[in-house]
């Protein structure tokens, strides 16, 4: 999957000229605070009080400044090193200033680990907590295993959220635990188009002819047929014309009062593992020069 | 779409122009000279006017602009019908037409310099938008029956009614469904595996004859088997 959208992204990069050509080639250090959530934590407080004036909160874009996490759109500057080095010499020809002698090397680095966190899924920027205990909540208090499957376990029903920190900002996942009308949000930056609207199978109560009940997810429905994943985790492929009736139910399975059911720590713990069920980003990638290679500009 | 139509209007012979048109009416006018005869409401909801002139004309209701909140309105931008063909069967002097059900939220961007520049799919009721094949009594403007096409939520195929009885209505998501013009009981239908928008058509080679529709990149063409139907 990673090999796969890394090849798409250069072939993106392939059709457009200049600054986007960087990216391709770059072999720049990592941010030494990937990942850690204090950190990027310290790099909020910090654009807070250095960027949002341009480029607005979450990086949603300001007055100034274009906005830095817009979910569709492709940006020049998506590695680390791209991101730390428009921060430290800014950007020649445009207003954007250069922040090295206001900002220590490492305020500059939690800053870009901030940036590419709001621009990436919930894997980019994990939340902090006890991930051991929220496994156990997950399979335990939660019941989140009765619908939900990981790397092979659980059911079934729901969707398998083995890579959810992937697919997922983790604001995302947060409200998918806490409110019944949730948004999903967009992608951002450097994974432009990649996350999919999230699906929503409404709940329906089946009586067939012969007077059983089948209650499940309605994958699929069209003038003559449905197509029930049910609770018993079956597939029920169903001819409508030979049913007694189909209810469908106002409120889908999945319960939206983890905030209430589980306490703060056991929330925080939960989400700690959530956030980290996925494929971690890569590690540095050592600097290689090639003699004839592309040459850095 | 305006459909040609040539009867009797109170007892006196009329060139008419039949329409249900995109804002919730079913109109009927002289085509010689544009004259109103009637208007009927043919979905649930219609609130964008206060009444109508004297000379058909809808007045419409200022409540109902495009704000920079969002306002509901019914039926909604896309319509109470759209594109989709409409077809008149002559024996029975019945009108069929898809009608979308629904209202919609206009919205007054300020950021540019004209209004109503955004709309959304109101959610009012779960299911925002719901498509119907609908019959009407062509020159009452009532509605005779009613076909949900299921799962099918946006403008949707055109329809092709037949000297047979047969009224031919595709569905969004690939169902060729063939339904009976005077009941709307469904007779036949199948599942052509992708998307319709398009409306079927009928033509005879030889003396057969054919019913055909688009579906994606394919076109499927049904006949009846040779020497007639067993």
């Amino acid at each position: 999957m990673r090999v796969a959208l890394a090849i798409a992204a250069l072939l993106l990069m392939a059709g457009t000229a200049g600054a986007q050509r960087r990216a391709a080639v770059d072999n720049g250090p990592r941010n030494p605070f990937a990942t850690n959530q204090a950190a990027i934590e310290e790099g909020r407080s910090l654009y807070n009080s250095t960027c949002t004036g341009c480029h607005g909160a979450n990086g949603a874009a300001g007055e100034f400044g274009p906005g830095l996490a817009i979910p569709g759109r492709s940006y020049a500057r998506t590695t680390d090193s791209q991101i730390f080095d428009a921060i430290q010499h800014g950007i020649p020809g445009t207003p954007m200033p250069a922040q090295q002698g206001k900002l220590t090397d490492d305020q500059i680095w939690k800053i870009a680990a901030y940036v590419k966190g709001l621009r990436g899924t919930a894997i980019d920027a994990p939340s902090p907590g006890n991930v051991a205990n929220g496994e156990a909540i997950f399979w335990g208090k939660g019941q989140c295993g009765t619908c939900h499957m990981v790397g092979g376990r659980g059911s079934i029903i729901g969707p398998d959220l083995s890579q959810i920190a992937s697919l997922r900002k983790t604001n995302s996942i947060i409200d998918a635990l806490t409110k019944e009308q949730h948004r999903v949000y967009g992608p951002g930056g450097a994974q432009p188009h990649l996350l999919t609207p999230l699906p929503v199978w409404p709940v329906v109560r089946i009586t067939t002819a012969d007077g059983k009940v089948i209650r499940g997810l309605l994958r699929n429905e069209d003038s003559f047929s449905l197509q029930v994943m049910g609770l018993d985790q079956q597939l029920h492929l169903l001819d409508r014309s030979k049913l007694k009736s189909v209810v469908y139910e106002p409120k889908g399975l999945m319960p939206t009062d983890y905030d209430k059911r589980l306490s703060k720590t056991e929330f925080d713990d939960l989400l700690a593992y959530l956030t980290r069920l996925g494929t971690p980003p890569e590690p540095a990638s050592p600097v290689v020069k090639m003699p004839g290679g592309p040459e850095k500009d | 779409m305006p459909v040609l139509v040539d009867g009797m209007w109170k007892g006196k012979p009329r060139k008419m122009v039949l329409q249900a048109n995109r804002n919730g009416f079913y109109y009927i006018l002289d085509r010689t000279n544009g004259e109103f005869l009637q208007a009927t409401q043919f979905v649930k909801k219609v609130d964008w006017l206060k009444g109508w002139d004297d000379k058909g004309h809808p007045i419409p209701d200022p409540a109902h602009d495009p704000s920079v909140k969002g306002t509901t309105t019914c039926p909604s931008t896309a319509g109470a019908t759209n594109w989709p063909s409409p077809t008149y069967d002559p024996q029975l002097k019945m009108f069929y037409f898809v009608a979308q059900e629904g209202c919609g939220i206009n919205v007054r961007d300020t950021a540019r310099n004209y209004a109503g520049t955004g709309y959304l799919e109101s959610p009012e009721e779960g299911k925002s938008w719901q498509l119907f094949t609908r019959a009407l009594d062509a020159f009452t403007g009532k509605k005779v029956w009613d076909y949900e096409q299921v799962t099918s939520h946006h403008y949707g195929p055109g329809l092709m009614s037949s000297a047979g009885g047969v009224l031919f209505s595709p569905e969004e998501f690939g169902q060729f469904t063939a339904l009976d013009a005077k009941t709307g009981k469904v007779l036949w239908h199948f599942n052509t595996g992708d998307v319709i928008t398009a409306s079927p058509i009928s033509y005879a080679v030889n003396g057969r004859q054919y019913v055909a529709v688009v579906s994606s990149s394919n076109v499927f063409s049904f006949g009846l088997p040779e020497g007639g139907a067993k």
